[in-house]
């Protein structure tokens, strides 16, 4: 099944692809229509994982990279709903493919028990908040790289695309991070919660804490900076790649830090 | 608020120095109280809240006129703070942190010297940090000032900023008034304080009331029996298969990749032997059989595998079956004293041995030496080093060397009691026939050996050897009477399997490797086979981490017990401003339980600013946007 779901987004990648090179309008309602089953396909591998494990599959970071699959491909599946703009279907497709493509080489050879910490009524919230608001930023990250090719409004011939005449990819870029930062910030608080309820401490600068709030930092400083004269564009578009790699650094980077000996919350 | 500033600001550029002059104040500052007074550990957290505190406050009464005000308050000095909090962040993850002062030393050599220097070894309760978090607060605190118009968008920043001053408000109430400290009980004992560590050592803190800890439970998931393959390479070893083998039964899922097959399952493996003398007498093998209690027999069976040969009897006494007399002098070894616990099966039977002697290990007369023995072997293959985790026989392992001719070694290889089949020599080494049994000499265990040629009873350690009884006496061996029932010097031996119960009591599996004629392998649990290609399979316990730790407590107050509560991770016990938090236990004595002890006066702060701050970011990002929109365009249709 998740071989199918790897297919399926990277069938999605290809269609989306075809649609930026081809310019034709006629294909361009095939590749949201494999992305949903790609995310329907999805889906389903995580409710079939909850139902085998009998608790919530996001323990290990096989199933976290599962869910994490899903989530950029309904965040972007309700941009493009909402929008009709189909310019960051391509980035999506393929950062959900590449999360199922490790997710797959991370494969879990046995089903994990959940420790005593995360037995929680936090645990699905605080996992759910985050890593939607992971997958706006990797949207984000997506819209940035793709601003950075190719900057200023993409038009000309390319409504089929964009749902308009014109989309400005860097007031996108903005609203994807405004929207990943709530959720940030929202799952920050539940997880301060969550730790005070279990441990005692809200707070223990625990390095997978200590990166969470790092990457609060780097998109608190980018939406400060959004307001600062002379800082547009290009400049904006790189902040926001090195808040993505704030982002990708304290989900999957931690692990190698010498000071994670001691954390209690690092996926293995 | 528009996006410029109402007087020219000072420059990015500029902005971060005077952030980085602000912590290189607070690197001087802490390098001056240092040389008058060093804080101990314990002490540091609250110096660096109060050099917070102290900086807010001096910048603060700074920001008196409007061009400071507006520089305090500015975006600028925003995203200057955040790069260095950002920075010191990452440096707290990168360098160890607060850990004994040898441990820097082990782990960056020279270098810590200047980690110690640079005040990296402690950076969140450094001053440095401090000083840089105290600009950030003041200027959170200014951008209150700065507005003269107040939209609903800029409401929702500054309830997100008010939020960030409330959390940063909560944790320095949390370090001046509140406390935190252990309490460790045991079954049925009461406390009226607990331990909280401070500059001077632990301190007993009163708790008010009396807490008695009436029961504690450690609750374990199930046990499971897993069938997993291992890749076992230079670089270490990985699980790259498991399977229930009861599942595997019907369907070989992912042992199919290595053609591997489940033939029989037996939870609880009890084996029936029918032996009756060979009607070859080349193609049978010597057997004895026992009548260790009423209506209970056991065959043992000289077939050069240990495990085939042995039997415990009575209170564990071991006893092992040869026909030859020379191979049971070999299997008791040489020499006065306790006998040696290592046992080496070799192509020609087992063999007593210790550390430093050498051995014939094959017809062809090549030689082996036990270099050393490991009791709780941890190895680390990638730098080839081993050590003891414990002195107890956990894992143990011996360390051979093939040995050539003129007495060079050749090649050396582990071998482990636990798992027969692992070995980290080639297949096709001569060292790789090897099997290790280690067999600890104890004063309570007894250890015998019948010899079928002879027909003699030795006891492992010494003492005369006895005359074994004839078919049908007995003999009291394990402190049980054991009747001989037959000796066969040449017998054919049929087994049938069965399991006594479906619970995983003695789990043995048998697979078949190589299709319908293929090898066939029986495994008990602990045991492994190699499969070829660097795989391993091994019928293992999967015992996951404990399911929850529960703590039945009572409070008492003036002799009567107030309430009854069960503590457990997640759930604390909250009784007169104190938390008390599952924390720790003993699975060596599971009447102990740890609990954390906190009060918190600032945690009410801490949650208001967690509910402000989020409430502040939506309403800025969402609703402000969205109440502007609506404005102006109720204004445009008017």
């Amino acid at each position: 099944m998740l071989s199918v779901t790897l297919g399926a987004y990277c069938a999605a990648a290809a269609a989306y692809a075809l649609l930026w090179w081809k310019r034709s309008a006629r294909i361009r309602s095939a590749p949201v229509a494999i992305m949903c089953v790609a995310m329907a396909l999805n889906v389903a591998v995580i409710v079939g994982k909850w139902l085998e494990a009998d608790r919530p599959p996001f323990k290990t970071l096989h199933e976290s990279l599962v869910l994490l699959a899903a989530c950029i491909a309904l965040v972007y599946l309700f941009v493009e709903a909402a929008y009709r703009m189909r310019v960051l279907g391509l980035p999506a497709a393929l950062a959900s493919a590449a999360s199922i493509l490790y997710a797959v080489a991370r494969m879990d050879r046995e089903i994990a028990t959940l420790p005593a910490a995360l037995q929680s009524i936090w645990f699905i919230p605080h996992v759910v908040v985050y890593f939607f608001g992971y997958a706006a930023l990797v949207v984000a990250g997506g819209a940035a790289a793709i601003f950075l090719i190719h900057p200023g409004p993409i038009e000309h011939g390319r409504e089929h695309l964009l749902g308009s005449r014109s989309v400005d990819l860097a007031s996108w870029m903005h609203g994807a991070v405004k929207f990943g930062f709530v959720l940030l910030t929202l799952g920050l608080f539940i997880g301060g919660v969550w730790a005070k309820e279990a441990w005692g401490d809200y707070w223990t600068w625990d390095p997978k804490e200590t990166w969470a709030l790092v990457t609060w930092f780097v998109y608190a400083a980018y939406l400060h900076l959004s307001h600062v004269p002379g800082w547009r564009g290009r400049r904006l578009a790189v902040v926001v790649l090195c808040g993505l790699a704030a982002v990708l650094f304290t989900y999957l980077g931690v692990n190698v830090l010498p000071t994670t000996e001691s954390s209690l919350h690092s996926y293995q | 608020m528009s996006r410029t500033e109402n007087s020219r600001p000072v420059s990015l550029r500029a902005t971060f120095q005077a952030v980085a002059a602000i912590a290189g104040a607070g690197f001087l500052v802490q390098h001056a109280v240092e040389r008058i007074w060093a804080p101990a550990q314990a002490s540091r957290p609250l110096a660096s809240m109060l050099a917070g505190i102290a900086t807010c406050v001096l910048l603060l009464a700074l920001g008196s006129t409007r061009r400071r005000l507006l520089f305090l308050s500015s975006r600028h000095l925003a995203v200057a703070t955040l790069a260095a909090l950002t920075a010191y962040g990452i440096i707290g993850t990168l360098l160890l942190q607060a850990v004994p002062a040898h441990e820097y030393e082990a782990t960056y050599g020279g270098a810590a010297r200047f980690i110690f220097y640079l005040l990296l070894d402690d950076v969140f309760h450094s001053m440095p940090f401090a000083f840089v978090t105290g600009t950030a607060a003041a200027g959170l605190v200014l951008s209150f000032l700065r507005s003269r118009s107040v939209d609903a968008r800029r409401l929702g920043v500054l309830a997100a900023h008010a939020g960030c001053l409330l959390v940063l408000a909560g944790a320095a109430l949390q370090s001046f008034g509140g406390v935190k400290g252990r309490l460790e009980m045991h079954e049925g004992e009461t406390a009226r304080s607990f331990l909280v560590s401070s500059a001077g050592g632990m301190t007993p803190t009163d708790l008010g009331f009396t807490l008695r800890l009436d029961d504690f439970q450690l609750l374990s998931y199930e046990p499971e029996i897993r069938l997993r393959v291992f890749s076992v390479d230079e670089a270490g070893q990985e699980l790259v298969a498991s399977v229930d083998p009861a599942e595997a039964l019907g369907a070989p899922g992912s042992l199919a990749r290595f053609d591997v097959r489940v033939t029989d399952y037996w939870p609880d493996h009890e084996p029936r032997l029918h032996v009756e003398p060979a009607r070859d007498r080349e193609e049978g093998v010597p057997a004895v059989g026992l009548g260790i209690e009423e209506g209970q027999s056991a065959w043992m069976l000289d077939t050069g595998r240990l495990e085939d040969a042995r039997i415990r009897v009575g209170a564990g006494a071991l006893v092992t079956f040869f026909w030859r007399e020379a191979d049971a002098r070999a299997y008791l070894g040489e020499g006065e004293g306790p006998p040696s616990p290592h046992v080496v099966v070799t192509d020609s039977g087992p063999l007593r041995v210790e550390v430093g002697s050498s051995h014939v290990l094959n017809e062809k007369g090549e030689r082996f030496r036990v270099k050393a023995f490991y009791n709780d072997i941890v190895l680390d293959v990638q730098i080839g080093t081993a050590r003891n985790r414990s002195d107890q026989p956990v894992n143990p392992a011996l360390r051979v060397e093939l040995l050539g001719p003129a007495g060079e070694v050749r090649e050396a290889s582990w071998l482990f009691a636990k798992y027969p089949s692992f070995h980290s020599s080639d297949p096709e080494s001569p060292l790789a026939g090897l099997r290790y049994s280690h067999e600890p000499a104890s004063g309570d265990l007894e250890s015998w050996v019948i010899t079928g040629e002879r027909g003699e009873i030795l006891r492992v350690g010494g003492g005369e050897p006895q005359p074994l009884p004839e078919r049908g006496a007995t003999i009291r061996l394990g402190g049980v009477d054991v009747k001989v029932l037959d000796l066969i010097e040449s017998a054919s031996v049929t087994t049938e399997n069965r399991t006594r119960s479906d619970s995983p009591f003695r789990p043995v599996v048998r697979i078949l490797q190589g299709g319908a004629g293929g090898r066939p392998l029986f495994l008990q649990e602990g045991h492994a086979a190699d499969l070829g290609g660097g795989m391993h399979i091994v019928l293992a316990r999967r015992q996951d981490s404990d399911q929850d730790y529960l703590s039945t407590v009572s409070v008492i107050e003036d002799g009567r017990t107030v309430r009854t509560q069960t503590i457990e991770v997640n759930h604390p016990l909250r009784h007169r401003g104190f938390a008390i938090y599952q924390s720790d236990f003993n699975p060596r004595d599971e009447t102990f339980s740890g609990f954390q002890v906190v009060r918190d006066p600032g945690l009410p702060l801490v949650y208001a600013g967690f509910v402000l701050c989020t409430v502040g970011v939506l309403v800025a990002f969402y609703l402000g946007p969205f109440l502007g929109r609506r404005r102006r365009e109720a204004r445009c249709s008017r």
